[in-house]
């Protein structure tokens, strides 16, 4: 354990990743000095646009990869270290487990890995199956998986140990709409396990609904860290979604808005989400 | 929940014997039906006995199934690493799993599907033979003869000329045999006679050499030294092929373990060159690493002479010794030690490599 606060889940400093390029002898420069803090519990969501680092740095804290320079502290220990690997997961972005075996094979391997053993494993692969709706799927290979079933099943997988920190990388690219009813689930579970989340993304309301805090990588540096409203908030701008009143309430509502010195930038007919639509209709969704 | 992490994964390894299984184990099993089907006998057939036409088979046989089994198995150990760093590595890489755990599991995976694939082309062989002939023949193993190496390349014999020489330690049955050819001469053929004596018994073969023949005769019972005598009886010029036509087979069970002791140095063979396949792929490109490997047994076979002591150098030998309807000389057990001295070289090297699950972001 090191001196640094036991709250401390996830510790860089000065993190730099490089990799050869061509013929070897130039380097291409991903992670450029990467200082950064993350305590128990939280969720921090890692935004940037594409190429901007943040899956090198993900796979550099789930120890796939190592830095070229700096320290990467994981649950106090080196993310290379099988203790600290036991308790963390780690979602990929590519879904790129074997195709060949079926889910619940998959999540035996996964599971045997950790040395999880059989009789515990079994009802627990079951149970989060069930709980991404793939339960009758769990005997089919994974190569006959829609791209929205390989999604739900990379998270099902990620939480299969109970981690305490755990990765996810793109977590709703490719998920259907069952898929972010599952992605809320599972992540109200880990915030109730007090377990931390480091989730990335490019899209804005996957962090901004999610997170406790924000750290933003612009061409393999952190420009930026904070809470999303520090980091997204602008003064005296709201986005209300509003329910229960008629049209005439509505437009009364902006004539008021109007008369306080306000503006209403953008209006649309408020509706169900697609999961609800699902719901209303008697799908089972599994989350 | 969770126990320490192991040393040796049964899942991976069973992941990896499953995808090394495949398509091509069939097809290659599906290639050694279709060899069985052939005649590989020729125009010899009249001249042979049952257990040689069984041994031609044999080598044709495990000759395809090996052509295609080693190279595509060191491609495919050699493929691995390739697959891991394309993506597996992202939820391989991130699991409690050292290093050299995840290289063991998968060589042993990809072992066991080699051992799958050798051990049922031996039950097709044998099975296909058994149908072909009841006897089992001449079967044996050869004894090593080194003083064989001293001696020149042909020995010529004039006509009544003869050639004496003693052997210790011969059991009771062995064949010992001779490769003999007539040299230029008046009379293009003679008569060559093999005696071997021991004690008061005497057992003698006669052949008349007309072109390259062999001449066999058995070891009298007892244990003393074994007399040896050569004779040209007839009228022309004869020369011994000494320096690799001198052989002496001791008496071993059914030829049809043949397939077994083939599929054995086979094994043997495959062990570090999927090893140091899987290891150098960590540090160049699958098929280089692949010609890498193969280039060290082959440089084994060529250059050192098929050394006993390099894991299924000797294949090639063996199978000349099959198709003559015999046994091959028991595996030496220091291959088993050179074997297991390469994979862990081959997997040290793959452990030194495989720092990072990920070559490029």
């Amino acid at each position: 354990m090191s001196l640094r606060s036991a709250s401390i889940v996830l510790h860089l400093d000065q993190v730099t990743r490089s990799f050869r390029v061509g013929l070897g002898f130039k380097r291409r420069q991903v992670l450029r000095g990467i200082d950064l803090s993350l305590e128990q519990g939280l969720i921090l969501g890692l935004v940037g646009p594409n190429g901007s680092g943040k899956s090198t740095l993900l796979r550099l804290c789930a120890g796939v990869d190592r830095p070229t320079s700096g320290t990467i502290e994981v649950l106090g220990g080196s993310p290379l270290s099988q203790r600290v690997r036991e308790r963390l997961a780690y979602l990929p972005e590519d879904s790129p487990f074997p195709t060949e075996l079926t889910a619940l094979g998959v999540m035996e391997l996964l599971g045997s890995l950790h040395g999880m053993r059989r009789r515990e494993l079994r009802p627990r692969a079951a149970d989060l199956l069930e709980r991404v709706g793939l339960a009758e799927q769990r005997r089919t290979p994974l190569r006959n998986y829609s791209r929205g079933m390989l999604r739900r099943f990379g998270l099902a997988q990620t939480f299969l140990t109970e981690p305490d920190l755990v990765l996810l990388d793109e977590p709703t690219a490719g998920l259907d709409a069952t898929g972010f009813g599952v992605l809320e689930d599972l992540l109200a579970d880990a915030r109730a396990r007090q377990a931390t989340v480091v989730l990335c993304s490019h899209l804005l309301s996957d962090v901004h609904d999610h997170c406790d805090r924000l750290a933003v990588l612009l061409d393999g540096k952190l420009a930026a860290s904070g809470t999303p409203t520090e980091l997204f908030g602008v003064a005296g701008r709201m986005r209300l979604e509003v329910e229960g009143l008629d049209e005439a309430q509505l437009e009364q509502l902006g004539q008021w808005t109007e008369q306080h010195g306000g503006r209403i930038l953008s209006a649309r007919p408020g509706g169900r989400s697609l999961l609800e639509l699902y719901r209303a209709h008697g799908a089972s969704t599994g989350g | 929940m969770a126990e320490r992490p192991r040393a040796f994964h049964p899942l991976l390894a069973w992941l990896e014997f499953r995808r090394a299984l495949g398509g091509t184990a069939l097809l290659i099993l599906g290639f050694a039906l279709l060899l069985m089907t052939r005649d590989w006998t020729g125009d010899l057939i009249p001249s042979l006995q049952s257990s040689e036409t069984d041994g031609l088979t044999r080598r044709a046989v495990w000759s395809g199934v090996l052509l295609l089994l080693i190279p595509l198995a060191t491609l495919h150990a050699a493929s691995v690493p390739h697959r891991w760093r394309a993506g597996e590595g992202d939820w391989l890489g991130s699991r409690p799993v050292g290093r050299g755990p995840a290289l063991v599991s998968a060589l042993v995976g990809m072992l066991a599907a080699c051992a799958l694939v050798l051990g049922a082309t031996a039950a097709i062989v044998e099975l296909g033979t058994a149908f072909n002939s009841g006897a089992h023949g001449r079967s044996g193993e050869s004894l090593a003869l080194a003083w064989t190496r001293d001696l020149p390349r042909t020995i010529p014999l004039a006509p009544g000329g003869e050639r004496h020489f003693t052997l210790e330690g011969v059991p009771a049955g062995a064949l010992l045999s001779l490769r003999l050819m007539p040299t230029y001469g008046a009379d293009p053929t003679t008569d060559a006679r093999l005696t071997l004596t021991r004690a008061d018994t005497t057992n003698a073969a006669q052949l008349r050499i007309a072109t390259r023949a062999t001449l066999e005769a058995r070891a009298p019972q007892g244990t003393g030294a074994l007399e040896v005598r050569l004779t040209n009886a007839g009228s022309g010029y004869l020369a011994l092929l000494a320096h690799d036509g001198l052989e002496l087979w001791r008496p071993a069970g059914s030829a049809r373990q043949a397939s077994l002791t083939l599929a054995l140095r086979a094994f043997l063979a495959l062990v570090p060159l999927l090893a140091l396949a899987l290891g150098t792929a960590l540090f160049v490109g699958p098929w280089t690493a692949s010609l890498g490997s193969l280039c060290t047994y082959l440089a084994a076979v060529a250059f050192l002479h098929a050394p006993a002591w390099y894991p299924g150098a000797d294949l090639l030998r063996a199978l000349d010794v099959v198709a003559r309807g015999r046994l091959p000389a028991t595996i030496s057990p220091l291959s088993g030690v050179v074997a297991m001295c390469l994979v862990v070289l081959g997997l040290g090297l793959g452990t030194r490599g495989l720092r990072s699950w990920r070559h490029s972001p």
